[in-house]
């Protein structure tokens, strides 16, 4: 990110990656309300972290490990249960041409 | 008999009943009286659990007819923020997206506080899937602050707050990712906490932000809080982040701490800027308070506060955006089942049920993980994180506890910012901080503006405090009376 730069959003690229569907008034509204936030979140560049190794967890526990066993889970009736199904199936959109 | 829910405690209860001064049902049936009178006013609830409630009451009041062991939380009525999977009964999330569903599992320590007996009286309003400050980005109607009907009672979890308020239940569950626990409880008049990031388990409420999220409680009393506490933490094998530090008794270390001899610090950065002059005398009030009952107060500094708000605002929607990606409308939840195009059904399931809030975070999120961008914000977002967790700790090697301001101001009026997403995101300048250190703080009502609005202050503690923090907020309660005024609906 160039710092000297105001932030540009390509919103249509953003939703495209987001999977969602926006009307060209959402659009507008995002962008201009986007904007601003980001030129507030821009500041966390200027500081300095030259000291601070990177880690991506908060608390204390690290690498959560089990057995891999087969258990008890939600039966098949109750994992569709609220869901389009039929025949003990998720019913989705064709995803391949016949 | 006359019983004034708004006072009741849950000792209290459990000995109103144990002693057949009242029954369970009765008790409940109290408390669904008042919902029904005032929750049009109110609106605290998206689903009002009535039958969940009575049967339970009845399961309760036939243990003691029969002299079987009672939970620990036996009477006690709970209403429960609906980002918590409860079996059998709706939960939303405050969203149109999730309308309808029925959970097939409950969530680990909703279960924990159904198996001690706490009765379930409904699900309360949030700003959808607790993206908000306030409850005006619910998918279904803003919450009302009982203490004044045209001002919001906070958020996310405004609907847990204004329900306690109101005298719907005897304590309430919400969730803080940056606040949204003891933001509402201080502008509910509330005894608010939020633990140590990992003390109770995720598992089964609605994820907003992996890193960040805490379940707790809404209660009338630091007392209360303990009690629950000690039933909800510990960990839980469907939830890797929850925390296998042993739980310790809580209710019985109440009066372990003192103020006499306390450290408390005062983070210069927490008294500046846009903090609201009344809110800031209120919360000094209660330092003098604290320094006359022999507590040491330490001027300390917390440089990075400032930048709080921007890691919160980078990581937080980039957890929000990876975590809303389930929503893909063929699983659970509402969807556009007229669509034959796969991407085409993602597209508009999401595109039309999700509000506005959810779908600006998941952008705000997707721009910054994409190419290009992931280094600059991400990544330098979690190494600034680290920075202030330092400073934190650093703090901790001088004082016990640190003492702040929960929310800049008293409540709001309802509309006053729901349009400007920035000022709703730095009504959160003094909460997200220790989110973002994942410690502990433990929000308590501290007074009242010259409206009559109450204003609650923090206290925050070192890793895995929480059993300090709670005896203090005992002993600063058998002090004062703040906790023991309701409003007049």
């Amino acid at each position: 990110m160039d710092n000297s730069q105001t932030p540009q959003i390509d919103i249509d690229h953003v939703a495209k990656l987001a999977r969602l569907k926006l009307t060209p008034e959402e659009k507008e509204l995002y962008t201009s309300q986007l904007l601003p936030i980001l030129e507030h979140i821009g500041h966390l560049s200027q500081v300095d972290v030259s000291q601070i190794v990177p880690t991506f967890q908060i608390g204390k526990t690290k690498n959560v490990l089990r057995p891999d066993e087969i258990k008890e889970s939600l039966p098949q009736d109750k994992a569709l249960g609220q869901a389009n199904s039929q025949n003990g199936y998720f019913i989705v959109p064709q995803t391949i041409d016949k | 008999m006359t019983l004034d829910l708004n006072l009741l405690t849950i000792l209290e209860i459990r000995d109103l009943l144990v002693s057949k001064q009242i029954s369970c049902l009765e008790l409940t049936q109290k408390y669904l009286d008042r919902i029904e009178k005032f929750d049009p006013q109110v609106k605290a609830f998206i689903t009002v659990t009535k039958e969940v409630a009575l049967n339970k009451a009845k399961e309760i009041d036939t243990k003691i007819a029969t002299g079987k062991p009672l939970g620990k939380l036996a009477g006690a009525v709970m209403a429960v923020k609906d980002i918590y999977l409860t079996q059998g009964v709706e939960t939303t999330a405050g969203s149109q997206v999730l309308k309808g569903f029925i959970p097939q599992y409950s969530s680990t320590v909703y279960q924990h506080l159904i198996d001690e007996d706490a009765i379930l009286i409904g699900k309360t309003n949030t700003d959808t899937f607790a993206f908000g400050a306030s409850t005006e980005n619910s998918g279904f109607f803003t919450s009302h602050n009982p203490w004044n009907l045209d001002l919001v009672p906070g958020g996310s979890s405004g609907g847990s707050a204004a329900a306690l308020s109101a005298g719907f239940c005897t304590f309430a569950l919400g969730t803080d990712t940056g606040g949204s626990i003891r933001q509402p409880a201080s502008l509910c008049g509330l005894t608010g906490i939020k633990t140590t990031y990992g003390r109770n388990s995720r598992y089964g409420i609605t994820a907003m932000a992996s890193s960040f999220d805490c379940p707790g409680t809404f209660t009338r009393t630091s007392q209360d809080a303990a009690l629950i506490t000690g039933i909800m933490a510990g960990h839980d094998q469907f939830d890797a982040t929850s925390s296998l530090e042993s739980v310790p008794d809580y209710l019985n270390l109440l009066n372990q701490s003192k103020f006499t001899g306390l450290k408390i610090g005062l983070p210069k950065e927490y008294f500046e800027g846009s903090l609201d002059p009344e809110v800031k005398k209120i919360v000094l009030n209660n330092v003098e308070a604290l320094k006359a009952q022999g507590a040491q107060i330490i001027d300390i500094s917390l440089p990075s506060t400032g930048l709080g708000i921007d890691v919160y605002y980078v990581l937080v929607p980039c957890e929000i955006s990876s975590n809303m990606a389930r929503y893909d409308g063929l699983r659970f939840g509402q969807s556009k089942r007229d669509q034959t195009n796969l991407l085409e059904y993602y597209l508009s399931t999401r595109g039309e049920f999700m509000e506005p809030e959810m779908k600006r975070r998941i952008i705000i999120g997707t721009y910054a993980l994409s190419a290009g961008y992931y280094d600059a914000y991400y990544t330098q977002a979690w190494k600034v994180r680290h920075l202030i967790q330092q400073e934190f700790s650093k703090a901790f090697e001088k004082v016990d506890v640190i003492l702040a301001p929960v929310s800049p101001t008293p409540a709001w009026p309802i509309g006053q910012k729901a349009n400007d997403p920035l000022q709703m995101y730095l009504a959160d300048v003094y909460t997200v901080c220790i989110n973002v250190a994942g410690l502990p703080s433990l929000a308590l009502p501290g007074g009242f503006t010259a409206q009559n609005l109450p204003v609650g202050f923090q206290l925050i503690g070192n890793y895995f405090a929480e059993s300090q923090l709670f005896s203090l907020g005992h002993q600063f309660q058998n002090l004062t009376d703040y906790h023991l005024k309701s409003p007049k609906l």
